[in-house]
């Protein structure tokens, strides 16, 4: 909590220092790092339009910083990361995929599969963690306890259970913290009358951030448990 | 390892095999004093540019061999190179020979120790000459002959300075150990390998997957390292020389952070098999599993004692991640570190007297610093630069490579001498962390 505190006092040192870099690869990492939140809101299919400029332009921005203009490389990735962020913003999920067909009741029989990945559809859920900690929150209880009655009601099912950590601290601390993260939903879901044999546990440690920022909103977004189908 | 340990007997047999005049000349002349003692005071060489003996003209190669060897003597922070500007001989014309080296001009400089260095390149292949004077008395005490290929310039030179340091030191020179590297582009990790002052970087595994944690193998012919290559995060041993890597452990869940110990007979990991991350030892071949901790809390990153007989780790046991140590059977635990809140990557100095490490400070700045462990006595190495992590120990312990972020974007290698003096990038790459140490390699 003495974290809030602090934080700010960080910023203050850390941006003279991102002004002073040299290369272009915040940017460029910052222009990946929203192509990829827009890819999760299919902004390529919804936003077409605008997410084909953000490509174009994230390719121009490859091609300044290979020739070594790292003005025109940062300015590139910019617009790149603003058009990314625009398409994801007129996004919503769904909208690729196609206008649900009448009712077939021949072809309802043989989709016993297909209805049971829609029904666990509702298990792959995403939780937060705090800093440096592996307790279930408060406002992630209810998520799982939905997870739990969609395992129960899918008993064949099987999720792999991600572990993620935020950048800061090592690359093995992290590791460790994320596999706790991972265990403690895998606890509480077993503590929910899930079959333990229906989750697995992998931790990824800081290795697979979705947010690159260096701010408190994006080490939040890293801190988490994604549940996924097990592979 | 047994190099390290033998090696005041080499520098007593040294001695001994010296002509009497060579050996009291260096003993009269200077004493080379360690670095981080009270009386140092860095040993003045000269390094004047390297001569062509064909035509005394600068070649590539040469220009290649001047700037590894001031360089090099730069980093070993035993000596100070003189500024190459204060020279009053003409690289071109003054020779090889004691009698042709007019000495006053290098003793009116400053300079205690000159080396000199003549080329012969014929179409691809290189003959270098390297001599080390001692200015004062107008002696030559080392002389080298090298043979090869133009592209062996920078390796002679390195080889040299070891040579150097071992004449005068009695200790093993590092510049012919390697620095084993992770290094993040996109979502890919992988590992690499790079010369101590950076060149020959070389990319050692390349398939697309999670590589982390390298550490070396006590033979120094390839690392130990966790990849997700086959889903789970397995700990695996790959040859330097390319080839398929071998699994070393595959329990479910973690097997990270594998560290052989100095005597070669045991390999520590972190394992979290039995539902949480706990320390174990086993056989380098994967046998004889034996579990060290056992505590709810986080276990990790095991580093040896150079005896073999002690582990230092991170635990999170008393709330906060500090650094602990205890027997190689998991008994008799301490904890080190008492000031901070954060201490993590524990890396045992091959000397045994210092342990180095990451802390976080009141600032939220990652910071170098290392602990005596009997002691606990603490002393920083970096400050106000950026973040700097990850420390490894060089094998002779006078000096230390780790990770910073002090130049903006992404991260950097960098080594220090373990005093914290002599701060020097050898990366321009980026996107590198947990850097790790070779053994000597020759």
């Amino acid at each position: 909590m003495l974290n809030r505190i602090v934080l700010p006092l960080m910023f203050a040192l850390v941006l003279p220092l991102a002004c002073a870099k040299k290369t272009a690869d915040l940017e460029l990492d910052a222009a990946d790092a929203a192509a990829l939140a827009a890819r999760k809101k299919a902004a390529n299919d919804c936003a077409k339009e605008t997410y084909q400029a953000a490509e174009a332009a994230l390719a121009e921005a490859r091609a300044k910083k290979e020739e070594g203009d790292i003005e025109a490389a940062k300015a590139k990735a910019n617009e790149a990361k603003n058009l990314y962020e625009q398409a994801a913003a007129a996004s919503k999920p769904g909208c690729n995929e196609p206008p649900k067909e009448e009712e077939d009741p021949n072809a309802k029989q043989t989709s016993t599969d297909a209805s049971t990945s829609i029904k666990l559809d509702d298990a792959l859920q995403t939780i937060y963690f705090d800093y440096n900690d592996s307790s279930i929150r408060e406002d992630s209880k209810a998520v799982l306890s939905k997870v739990a009655t969609t395992l129960s009601k899918n008993p064949t099912a099987k999720l792999e259970i991600e572990g993620h950590c935020d950048v800061r601290g090592s690359t093995e601390y992290n590791l460790q913290l994320g596999e706790r993260r991972a265990r403690a939903v895998q606890k509480y879901l077993t503590t929910q009358g899930v079959k333990p044999e229906q989750l697995e546990v992998i931790s990824y440690g800081e290795e697979r951030l979705v947010d690159l920022g260096a701010n408190d909103e994006a080490h939040q977004k890293n801190r988490r448990a994604e549940l996924k189908k097990a592979p | 390892m047994i190099l390290r340990l033998l090696s005041p007997l080499f520098a007593l047999s040294l001695l001994v095999a010296a002509s009497p005049a060579q050996a009291q000349t260096a003993a009269n002349t200077r004493t080379v004093i360690e670095v981080g003692s009270p009386d140092f005071r860095p040993y003045p060489i000269a390094v004047p540019e390297a001569r062509d003996m064909a035509g005394g003209k600068t070649t590539a190669t040469g220009t290649e061999v001047t700037n590894t060897l001031r360089f090099d003597f730069e980093l070993a922070a035993t000596f100070k190179v003189l500024d190459p500007k204060s020279y009053l001989a003409d690289p071109t014309k003054e020779g090889l020979a004691a009698a042709s080296i007019k000495f006053t001009d290098w003793v009116s400089i400053g300079a205690e120790g000159l080396v000199k260095v003549g080329l012969t390149e014929t179409g691809d292949s290189l003959k270098a000459d390297f001599r080390f004077y001692d200015v004062a008395s107008g002696r030559q005490l080392l002389q080298k002959g090298y043979a090869g290929t133009l592209k062996d310039g920078r390796r002679f030179a390195h080889t040299f300075v070891d040579e150097v340091i071992f004449f005068l030191t009695g200790s093993k020179g590092i510049f012919r150990t390697k620095i084993a590297s992770v290094r993040k582009v996109g979502n890919s990790r992988e590992l690499w390998v790079m010369d101590v002052d950076g060149s020959n970087l070389r990319q050692i595994t390349s398939n697309g997957s999670i590589n982390l944690l390298p550490n070396w193998t006590r033979d120094g012919g390839g690392v130990l390292f966790t990849s997700y290559i086959r889903h789970n995060p397995n700990l695996y041993s790959t040859p330097l020389a390319g080839g398929r890597p071998t699994l070393v452990s595959g329990e479910r869940g973690l097997n990270t952070g594998g560290t052989m110990s100095p005597d070669g007979k045991k390999v520590a990991l972190t394992l979290s098999r039995d539902g949480n991350s706990e320390i174990y030892t086993m056989n380098p071949d994967g046998t004889n599993l034996v579990r060290l901790t056992n505590e709810w809390a986080i276990d990790t990153s095991p580093t040896w004692s150079p005896d073999s007989k002690r582990i230092a780790f991170v635990s999170s046991r008393w709330g906060d991640p500090h650094i602990f140590v205890m027997n190689a059977d998991g008994s008799n635990v301490r904890r080190v570190t008492e000031r901070g809140n954060y201490n993590q990557t524990p890396d045992w100095s091959p000397k045994g007297d210092l342990i180095a490490f990451t802390a976080r400070d009141e600032r939220n700045v990652f910071d170098i610093f290392t602990v005596n462990p009997d002691t606990k006595e603490i002393k920083r190495l970096t400050q106000d630069q950026g973040n700097n992590e990850e420390p490894s120990f060089a094998p002779s312990g006078g000096h230390i490579v780790f990770t910073t972020t002090r130049d903006g974007g992404r991260s950097q290698v960098y080594i220090m001498a373990v005093d914290g003096s002599n701060q020097k990038k050898i990366t321009d790459a980026g996107g590198f962390n947990t850097p790790a140490w070779s053994p000597y390699l020759e």
